[in-house]
C-alpha cells in the first residue's frame, strides 16, 4: 500500500475548512498547525496577483508531503522519524523524539510543528479549555504516533489521520472539503479513488528542487472562468 | 595558582552554577518555552554556542597536535593546556546539544535507536571518538610517554574529522541555501584553527611565552583568519550569483542583521591585521587584543550562521500557467500563544534572558572542564615521577 493524497486547486475554494478540521480532529494545541492555506504568489492569505492585467486568486493546502524520499527521516537521530512499511505514510513517535529540530531544519516545506512548551489546548470563553480531537491514543506497532494530550518538546505534523485511517476512514480533511478538492486513497490500488482521479491528469509536485518525492498530488488550476479586468487607472494605486 | 588564573577559575565556577539555573530553568518552565525560537526559527543561542565551543575544542586540539608534530620546545607546555582546552571545549558543546533537546526523558534512544544516516549521529559518533582519543593522549602527555606524538596526531586527525562532519551536519542541508554550499564544511575547519589558535596565542600572551613562540601562534592565527574571510565572502558570493527567489531572500535576511553580519567580517580581519603588523614584536597587548577581536568576531559567525538560513523562506510557489508569479509561502510560528503571530515568513530571533543564561553553561563547562583536566593530568604526572 501507499497512501496518497491528491489536492486540486482547481477545486479549493480557500475556506480553510481542511486547516481547522485537521487542527480540531487532531487535537493540535494552541500554536499547532499541521495543514495550511494560503494565496499562491503572495505571502498573503486571501490576496490576489496580477497577470496579464486581470486578478487571480489561487489557494494552495500545504501539509506533510509524506515524501518517499523524506529528509526529516533521514536526519532523525533517534529514528522517532520512520516510514510506516505498510502505507508509506511518514510519521513521528512521541515517546522517541528527543526534541532536537533537526527533521524541521531539514523539512523543505515548513509542515513539522514543536512543542515548545507544554502544550496548551485551545482557549475557551470566559477562560474554559476546549477539549477536542480523537480521544484516545493511537500506536502503530509500538510507535506512538497520535496522542490527544501531546507530551512537552516533541515534534509533531500531519499523519494522514493514522487513527483514522487505520480503521479505514478516510483522512478528515478530505471528508471534510466543501469543495471535494482532496481525494484520498492507495496508489498502488488501481481502483483507488486517487488512482481514478488523477487518470489522465498531469499531477505536479511541490518543492521538486529538494528531490523528495512527495506523496501529495497536486492538480493545477488552469480554468480561468472569469476575466476581470483590471482598469489601467488602477494601476500604481496598488497598496 | 597567579591570581589571573585564580580569577579565571572562580569565574568559570560562577558560569557553571548561572548557566545551570538557565537550564533548569527551562526544564522545569516548560522546556524550551522560555526561548525567542519559532518553528521558523528553529535553533537559536544554545546551537551558535555549541558550533562556537565546538570550533574551540578541535582548534585547540589541531594547535597542539601541529606544536607536537613539530616538536616547538617553547610551545610545549602550551600545547599541553591546550590539549585540555581541546578536551574540555568539546565536552561544553556536547554539553550545549544536550541542553537544547525538547526532550532530553528520551535521549536513550540516541543509544538504542541511532539512525546512521543521521548527520547528528555522525557527530555523536565524531564527538565520542575525539574524546577517547584525547584522554589517552592527556594521559600519555602527563605521563611524558614517548607516544605522545602518535596519539596527539590521532587526536588532531579526529578533531579535523569532527570539524568536517560539524560543516556537513550544516551543509546537507540543501533546504538552507545559506548552509547548502561545499564550502561549508571546509569553513568550519578554518574557523576551528582560528578559534583555536587564537585562544592559545591569549593564553600564551598571559603566560609571557617567549616571542618565537607568539611569533608563530600569531602567524598561524592570522593566515588562518585569512582562509576563513575569503571562504565567506566566497560563500556570500556563490548565494548572491545565484540570483534565484531563495538566494534573493538569503541576502534580505543578511541585510536584516547587518551590523552582525559586518562585525563577523571586520573584527576578524582587524585581528588579523594587528597580527600580521605584530607578529615579530614581543609585545603581547596588541596579540591579546587582536585575539579578543577574532574571537568576538567568530561568535558573530555563529550568529550568522542561524539567521539567513531560518529568515529566508525555502518553498517558493508559482502562481499556475505563470512562470514569473512567485511568492514565499509562510510557516506556523507555533509561538500563537507568546506572540500572537499565527503564520509568518521569517521571525526576528532574540534570545530570551533565560537563554543567554543557559548560554553560559557550555562556557562555564568548558573554563572548570580545562582547571579539572589540568589538575588530574598534574596528579597522573606526580604518581608517574614517585
Ligand atoms: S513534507 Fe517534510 S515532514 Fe513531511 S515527509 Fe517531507 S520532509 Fe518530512
Ligand atoms: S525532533 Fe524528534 S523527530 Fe525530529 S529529528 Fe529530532 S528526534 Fe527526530
Ligand atoms: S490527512 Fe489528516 S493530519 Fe493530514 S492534513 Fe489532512 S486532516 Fe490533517
Amino acid at each position: 500500500m501507499r497512501f496518497a493524497m491528491a489536492i486540486d486547486l482547481d477545486r479549493c475554494i480557500g475556506c480553510r475548512t481542511c486547516a481547522v478540521i485537521c487542527k480540531d480532529f487532531n487535537a493540535q494545541p494552541q500554536g499547532i498547525w499541521w495543514n495550511r492555506v494560503f494565496t499562491s504568489g503572495t505571502p498573503e492569505y486571501d490576496v490576489a496577483v496580477k497577470v496579464d492585467d486581470q486578478l487571480r486568486m489561487e489557494f494552495v493546502p500545504i501539509s506533510c508531503q509524506h515524501c518517499t524520499n523524506a529528509p526529516c527521516q533521514t536526519v532523525c537521530p533517534t529514528q522517532a522519524t520512520y516510514t510506516d512499511p505498510d502505507t508509506g505514510t511518514v510519521l513521528v513517535d512521541y515517546d522517541r523524539c528527543i526534541g532536537c529540530r533537526m527533521c524541521a531544519s531539514a523539512c523543505p516545506y515548513g509542515v513539522r510543528q514543536f512543542n515548545w512548551g507544554a502544550p496548551a489546548k485551545m482557549a475557551g470563553l470566559g477562560g474554559t479549555e476546549l477539549e477536542y480531537g480523537y480521544p484516545e491514543p493511537y500506536h502503530d506497532g509500538e510507535h506512538l504516533v497520535y496522542a490527544p494530550h501531546r507530551p512537552e518538546g516533541v515534534m509533531e505534523k500531519c499523519t494522514f489521520c493514522a487513527q483514522y485511517t487505520s480503521q479505514g476512514k478516510e483522512p478528515v480533511c478530505c471528508r471534510s472539503c466543501p469543495g471535494n478538492a482532496r481525494i484520498f486513497g492507495d496508489m498502488d490500488d488501481p481502483s483507488s479513488p486517487i488512482r481514478a482521479y488523477l487518470k489522465d491528469k498531469e499531477p505536479f509536485f511541490l518543492g521538486e528542487e529538494y528531490h523528495t518525492e512527495p506523496n501529495i498530488y497536486y492538480l493545477a488550476a488552469h480554468k480561468v472562468t472569469q476575466v476581470n479586468q483590471v482598469p489601467a487607472s488602477a494601476d500604481g494605486k496598488e497598496a | 595558582m597567579e591570581k589571573s588564573t585564580r580569577f579565571i577559575g572562580y569565574a568559570g565556577c560562577a558560569l557553571l552554577v548561572l548557566g545551570l539555573i538557565g537550564w533548569a530553568l527551562q526544564l522545569t518552565g516548560g522546556l524550551l518555552a522560555g526561548s525567542g525560537m519559532t518553528n521558523i526559527f528553529l535553533w537559536g543561542l544554545m546551537i551558535a554556542m555549541f558550533a562556537f565551543m565546538v570550533g574551540f575544542g578541535a582548534g585547540a586540539q589541531i594547535v597542539a597536535s601541529a606544536i607536537f608534530l613539530t616538536g616547538r620546545e617553547e610551545l610545549m607546555g602550551l600545547a599541553r593546556t591546550a590539549s585540555a582546552i581541546g578536551l574540555a571545549c568539546v565536552g561544553a558543546a556536547g554539553i550545549a546539544i544536550l541542553a537544547d533537546l525538547g526532550a532530553i526523558r528520551n535521549i536513550l534512544f540516541m543509544l538504542t535507536g541511532l539512525n546512521f544516516n543521521s548527520p547528528l549521529a555522525w557527530d555523536m559518533m565524531a564527538m565520542t571518538a575525539f574524546v577517547i582519543l584525547s584522554v589517552v593522549q592527556l594521559v600519555m602527555i602527563a605521563r611524558n610517554s614517548s607516544q605522545v606524538k602518535i596519539w596527539a596526531t590521532l587526536a588532531g586527525a579526529c578533531a579535523v574529522v569532527l570539524q568536517i562532519i560539524e560543516g556537513l551536519l550544516f551543509s546537507l542541508q540543501s533546504v538552507h541555501a545559506w548552509w547548502a554550499t561545499p564550502i561549508m564544511p571546509i569553513d568550519f575547519l578554518a574557523v576551528a584553527v582560528v578559534s583555536g589558535s587564537a585562544l592559545v596565542l591569549f593564553i600564551a600572551c598571559m603566560k609571557g611565552t617567549d616571542s618565537t613562540g607568539l611569533a608563530w601562534l600569531a602567524r598561524l592565527c592570522a593566515i588562518a583568519v585569512a582562509v576563513h574571510l575569503v571562504l565567506a565572502l566566497a560563500d556570500l558570493g556563490l548565494v548572491a550569483l545565484e540570483g534565484s527567489p531563495v538566494s534573493d531572500g538569503v541576502l534580505a535576511a543578511i541585510g536584516g542583521q547587518l551590523p552582525l553580519y559586518v562585525a563577523e567580517l571586520i573584527l576578524p580581519a582587524a585581528g588579523m591585521i594587528i597580527l600580521f603588523a605584530t607578529m615579530r614584536s614581543p609585545k603581547g597587548t596588541p596579540k591579546m587584543i587582536a585575539s579578543a577581536l577574532i574571537v568576538v568576531g567568530i561568535l558573530a559567525h555563529r550568529l550568522m550562521l542561524l539567521y539567513p538560513a531560518y529568515n529566508a523562506p525555502s518553498l517558493y510557489l508559482t502562481l499556475s500557467g505563470t512562470d514569473s508569479v512567485t511568492g514565499p509561502y509562510p510557516i506556523s510560528t507555533g509561538r500563537y500563544l507568546d506572540w500572537d503571530t499565527t503564520f509568518a515568513l521569517g521571525t526576528n530571533y532574540m534570545p530570551a534572558p533565560v537563554e543567554w543564561l543557559a548560554a553560559l553553561l557550555p562556557i562555564g563547562v568548558a573554563i572548570v572542564g580545562t582547571f579539572v583536566i589540568l589538575w588530574a593530568m598534574k596528579k597522573i604526572s606526580s604518581t608517574a615521577t614517585r
